[in-house]
């Protein structure tokens, strides 16, 4: 066969740019990391200052509206329900959103709370698919209400909006029906709200992995790692993601994503957005980067925090296929959420988001995966031509993998330096020893999933993946 | 561009990160243990001095700065007593507290907290002011008022406390004037701290319901309601005509907290039914329903067919929590013309049925 020489220098060229795209990825991570350590170190100290006493009896606390959207949830939804009762807060008021549901979700939970059907009128701000009914509950304690709200089913989104549209608060809690909140979770984030509630749109907090842990009663017990390989190293992913990227994004307030597990917002910003997307799959993001990109247009503050604290405790999935439906739907919502407004991309007008935070989000988490995958093939094909020795690909395999592993002991460190919520040393070891298996074949599948959502966010897709959920209470022991 | 070269570099330099990585890690596990080892330490320490302090509080030995530490003082005592000693003030009160105040001054501890406010760090400054107000130190009481004008927003606001707590209310004025701009929490902290010394601070607070500042104005009405200071109807109802609809707000919401027999403020809040903002008379719809001021009812009914929900809603609901008389309004808004009153009615009317309006 005769190739070209011209292959052969785009082939190096390629391979050099593939490199030193891996070094500044890494350099910049480490810059990250910095941010992050000086941001969790000044949050610690700020919050030794702080009395959670005088928060819970305060009248300046806001009352808050906890938003949970459920779709088939039957098998959890009611201890779920019970975990939310027992949150430490004042004021409460919990939404339940049965989004057309198939099994026996709203039946669950009209027995388990003794559900009323009301005739309250819905208040339909944000269109939304049609509300049959709402419930209520009287049985529960007094500061905190229950409501029911059963619609024709629309997506999270959707469910979200109907939410928003009853809620009568100040404040909403968006929850995943499969997360665990921490008992103080919502003192915990509403402080920044506390602090400055003018300027304040939204907080977020650490989300950690549940599985492992001892749960009872809807309140994580004891805090364990995984037993299993894929979630332990899922723990070290939640670690490096929540504690070393978006602590720092958040320091530079420029946070495009606060988890849809766990984040407060002000209402009244997101009800003049009409609340969320129903369009995206990613719609916990896409709400975050609308509310930085509108309100910065007009000239309005915004500001979206994430607090070191971890205050919410999420099943991740256990088997590859549920991992890789999720991953690929992650990218997906990305992908969607960045071409929607890719206007902010190397804007000045939107300061360091435009400059620094929408390149990164577009170079590094939604192309890393192409890239990485792109450099091991280019390597592969050029030691097949013998254009490299097999060393320097085995060199360029092994460089990727202790980058890798570098950021996710960083970020391990981190964790351990400050918040070291993980007791025992042993569980320490685990997470090292997850940190390292993770970049030796499972961050390369991941990225394969990842790949495989950028394309279908091209061929325009946007089926949900279905998470088969185990139920929490299983690990209870 | 060597291809070679960079390659080397690159690897030679994830190879020493990996390394500075690992030796960090050792470092972190031993730091680790040594955390363990100290908390072991530490609680057995504190069991040691438990006995000791306890018998201090009920009085059997009065020397007890000198008995302290000459039972075979150890490495660490001191912040292991000190710590100690803040545990149980949090747990106990009255004579125990006070003799336990006197033992924090007497062993040294409260002149050490003072040295430590003119730390340069300032969460050392904010803990140092915490403990000496959780202590009731009086005589930190002239260092904690330089204090007020630190820096830090931390030091300032634990400082305020510390001196309310010392019952000092001559900084009230103060301390309202520079909290009321900084946030929830230190309006949160502002309204412990006004109520924690009670009625001696209506003066200061009606003098700044004349402040030209919008924040302070509302810091006042909403301090004045949450008092519930009957004599001041008169001095809000004229804020009520202000255009800013927050004042407004306020002051319907801090009416609606003083309990008079006349209902002077209830009638003053009826005619806000009428205000040409709606949240305004969502507002004192639900502030009226609350206060069971039967004369709102007619205009109440009227506002079932308000065009903003959250107007239908709280009429609906103040005429549910208005007796006979409101449900009765309700039952006759069932055959209403408008859509929007029969509809409000009916769910009101449900909620009656349901028991669930107390």
């Amino acid at each position: 066969m005769n190739i070209p020489s011209w292959f052969f220098s785009a082939l190096e060229q390629l391979q050099a740019v593939i490199l030193i795209y891996f070094l500044a990825v890494n350099l910049f991570y480490l810059i990250l990391f910095v941010i992050s350590l000086w941001a969790i170190i000044g949050y610690l100290r700020r919050i030794s200052c702080r009395n959670f006493q005088e928060i819970l009896k305060s009248r300046e606390t806001p009352p808050i509206s906890i938003l949970v959207p459920a779709h088939n949830e039957a098998a959890t939804i009611v201890s779920n329900v019970k975990s939310l009762l027992h949150l430490n807060y004042p004021e409460l008021e919990i939404i339940v959103i049965n989004d057309g549901s198939a099994d026996e979700t709203l039946q669950k939970l009209i027995a388990a709370f003794k559900l009323r059907k009301t005739k309250r009128v819905y208040n339909r701000v944000i269109p939304t698919k049609n509300v049959r009914d709402i419930y209520a509950s009287d049985e529960v304690f007094p500061w905190i209400k229950l409501i029911v709200i059963d619609k024709e089913k629309g997506g999270k989104a959707d469910a979200l909006n109907a939410g928003l549209n009853t809620s009568r608060y100040p404040l909403f809690c968006s929850v995943d029906a499969d997360s665990i909140l921490e008992r103080d979770s919502l003192l915990r984030v509403v402080m920044p709200f506390m602090e400055n509630f003018q300027g304040m749109i939204g907080v977020g907090g650490i989300v950690r992995v549940a599985n492992g842990c001892a749960i009872s009663q809807g309140i994580v017990s004891a805090i364990r790692l995984p037993s299993r390989w894929l979630p332990r190293i899922q723990a070290v992913e939640y670690l490096r993601a929540f504690l070393s990227g978006r602590i720092a994004w958040s320091k530079l307030r420029s946070l495009l994503i606060v988890s849809g597990a766990f984040g407060l917002f002000k209402k009244a910003p997101v009800m003049d957005m009409k609340g969320y997307d129903t369009t995206t799959v990613g719609e916990d993001m896409e709400l975050v980067v609308r509310l930085h990109h509108f309100r910065r247009q007009r000239g309005r503050k915004c500001n979206i925090e994430l607090i070191p604290d971890p205050v919410c405790w999420t099943e991740v999935p256990e088997k590859f296929r549920t991992l890789w439906r999720q991953r690929n739907r992650w990218q997906r919502g990305l992908s969607q959420a960045l071409y929607k407004h890719k206007t902010l991309f190397f804007n000045p007008k939107y300061g360091i988001l435009g400059l620094l935070t929408a390149p990164y989000f577009l170079l590094v988490e939604l192309l890393s995966p192409l890239v990485e995958l792109l450099g091991y093939f280019i390597f592969l094909i050029a030691v097949l031509l013998g254009v490299i020795q097999w060393e320097a690909f085995a060199a360029f395999f092994i460089l990727a993998v202790l980058m890798g592993i570098n950021l996710s002991l960083l970020a391990i460190l981190l964790e351990e330096f400050t918040l070291h919520r993980y007791s025992s040393v042993r569980d320490l070891m685990r997470l090292f020893g997850a940190a390292v298996i993770e970049n030796l074949g499972y961050r390369q599948i991941v990225n394969l999933a990842r790949l495989e959502g950028i394309v279908d966010f091209l061929r325009n897709q946007t089926a949900w993946g279905v998470h088969e959920r185990t139920g929490l209470d299983a690990n209870a022991s | 561009m060597d291809f070679e070269f960079i390659f080397r570099i690159s690897l030679v330099s994830s190879v020493i990160l990996l390394s500075l990585v690992l030796v960090l890690a050792i470092g972190l596990v031993i730091t680790k243990f040594l955390r363990q080892i100290w908390a072991k330490y530490s609680s057995s320490r504190g069991t040691f001095y438990l006995p000791l302090i306890l018998q201090a509080i009920a009085g059997e030995t009065d020397a007890f700065s000198a008995s302290l530490f000459r039972a075979k003082r150890r490495f660490g005592d001191w912040k292991i007593v000190e710590l100690e000693i803040l545990k149980w003030s949090g747990s106990i009160r009255g004579f125990g507290h006070k003799k336990l105040c006197r033992i924090f001054e007497e062993t040294g501890f409260a002149d050490y907290e003072i040295r430590r406010l003119k730390s340069f760090r300032w969460w050392i400054r904010a803990q140092a002011a915490q403990r000496l107000g959780q202590m009731l130190c009086s005589k930190a009481s002239p260092a904690l008022e330089q204090v007020l004008e630190d820096r830090s927003f931390e030091v300032r606001l634990t400082a305020s406390w510390a001196l309310a707590k010392l019952g000092d209310s001559k900084a009230v004025d103060r301390i309202v004037q520079s909290l009321a701009h900084s946030s929830k929490l230190a309006a949160a902290r502002l309204t412990n701290i006004i109520l924690e010394m009670g009625p001696q601070t209506i003066p200061t607070l009606k003098r700044l319901l004349e402040n030209e500042d919008t924040e302070v104005k509302l810091m006042a009405i909403k301090l004045l309601g949450i008092l519930k200071e009957k004599g001041i109807v008169e001095l809000l109802a004229p804020l009520l005509g202000l255009r800013n609809i927050e004042i407004r707000i306020a002051v319907i919401q801090a009416l609606g907290n003083i309990d008079d027999d006349d209902e002077k403020a209830a009638f003053l809040i009826l005619r806000y039914l009428d205000d040409t903002r709606w949240p305004v008379r969502a507002k004192a719809a639900s502030v009226l329903g609350r206060l069971k001021h039967a004369p709102a009812i007619p205009k109440l009914k009227e506002n079932l067919k308000d065009r903003a929900w959250w107007v239908r809603h709280h009429s609906g609901e103040g005429l549910a929590r208005l007796g006979e008389g409101g449900k009765k309004a309700l039952a006759e808004s069932l055959s209403s013309e408008d859509r929007f009153a029969r509809e409000t009615a009916a769910e009101w009317l449900a909620e009656l049925e349901a028991g669930a309006i107390r």
